[in-house]
């Protein structure tokens, strides 16, 4: 399957997914012009996980910045993946990293903890 | 011939203005998605030597970005000679209390109503009914075809935690030019 490896800018973030080092990460911000173009790699990836789920997977959102433009795409991929657990009975969590200071950004996490059934885990740095 | 003192003084004058308005910065012009970056890292700098929580520069940071793509996904464009296209403005003050965060854009006339509910409804809400409001608008929006969920509103008003100022004055027939102030209390 696939490796994503894309390098963050200052409106894109980080990827990197890929199963042969059990990696799976977005981090940094958020703020393409275009969501639904930049998030195509990542929607089509999971497309190909879902037919070879691994797992154990643990998913992990380290996020400065995002718009809601990014907040509805990160529902989408969260959704995605707790249909593919559903479907395929693999277990996967969710690490959504959150600053400090940042008490927005652990609440974000926590609204999206309540509406999908995938295990959220809530780390401060 | 005469120097041209009288012409670039209002520079000082200018000056003043936005000192004595505590401007942080002002962009006049057609907005893009490398002006927002540009604006964005911009303010950023300057927030540096703000002596304010983190979190307040985080709601700050997060309203420019919102009411800048705002402007850039829907400001009025136009191919004719029209005074209204492109003249969006944005800027940002600092007062002892509070930041505010002011945009102009050209708009059509036909969509007053629609930028108008959107706000008197979000301004109706506490902080609790606009966390619902954004989790059950989410939930059901899809991404339009100039890239936005039509939560930018919803997500300016969560983050100010004021109620969102806006005016409408008419440029023309069509058009009307369109101020909206979200602050942020320090």
């Amino acid at each position: 399957m696939e490796t994503i490896n894309i390098a963050g800018t200052e409106d894109t973030p980080t990827i990197k997914f890929d199963v042969a080092a059990g990696q799976f990460l977005i981090s940094g911000r958020s703020l393409p012009e275009d969501v639904t173009h930049f998030y195509k790699p990542v929607m089509d990836w999971l497309g190909q996980f879902s037919s070879a789920p691994k797992d154990g997977a643990k998913f992990e959102f380290k996020l400065e910045y995002f718009n809601t433009a990014s907040s509805k795409i990160l529902l989408d991929v969260f959704m995605k993946l707790e249909e593919i657990s559903e479907g395929s009975g693999s277990k996967f969590s969710i690490a959504w990293h959150y600053q400090n200071s940042d008490p927005d950004m652990k609440e974000a996490g926590e609204e999206y903890a309540e509406l999908v059934s995938v295990p959220f885990e809530f780390i401060a740095y | 011939m005469e120097p041209a003192t009288q012409n670039i003084s209002f520079l000082y004058e200018f000056y003043r203005l936005m000192k004595q308005h505590q401007v942080i910065m002002m962009y006049e012009g057609e907005f893009s998605q490398e002006i927002t970056k540009s604006v964005l890292s911009m303010t950023e700098n300057s927030f540096s030597t703000e002596k304010v929580d983190e979190a307040i520069k985080k709601k700050v940071y997060n309203i420019m970005m919102e009411a800048l793509q705002n402007i850039c996904k829907h400001e009025f464009k136009n191919t004719d000679e029209s005074i209204a296209s492109g003249e969006s403005l944005f800027m940002i003050s600092s007062t002892d209390k509070e930041y505010q965060i002011i945009t102009g854009n050209a708009i059509e006339k036909k969509i007053i109503d629609t930028i108008k509910n959107k706000i008197d409804l979000v301004n109706s809400l506490d902080q609790e009914g606009l966390k619902n409001l954004y989790k059950e608008a989410r939930l059901n929006s899809t991404i339009s075809a100039v890239g936005g969920a039509g939560l930018g509103f919803i997500d300016i008003a969560r983050k100010s935690a004021n109620k969102i100022s806006y005016h409408f004055n008419p440029v023309n027939e069509n058009i009307y030019y369109f101020t909206q102030m979200v602050t942020v209390t320090k």
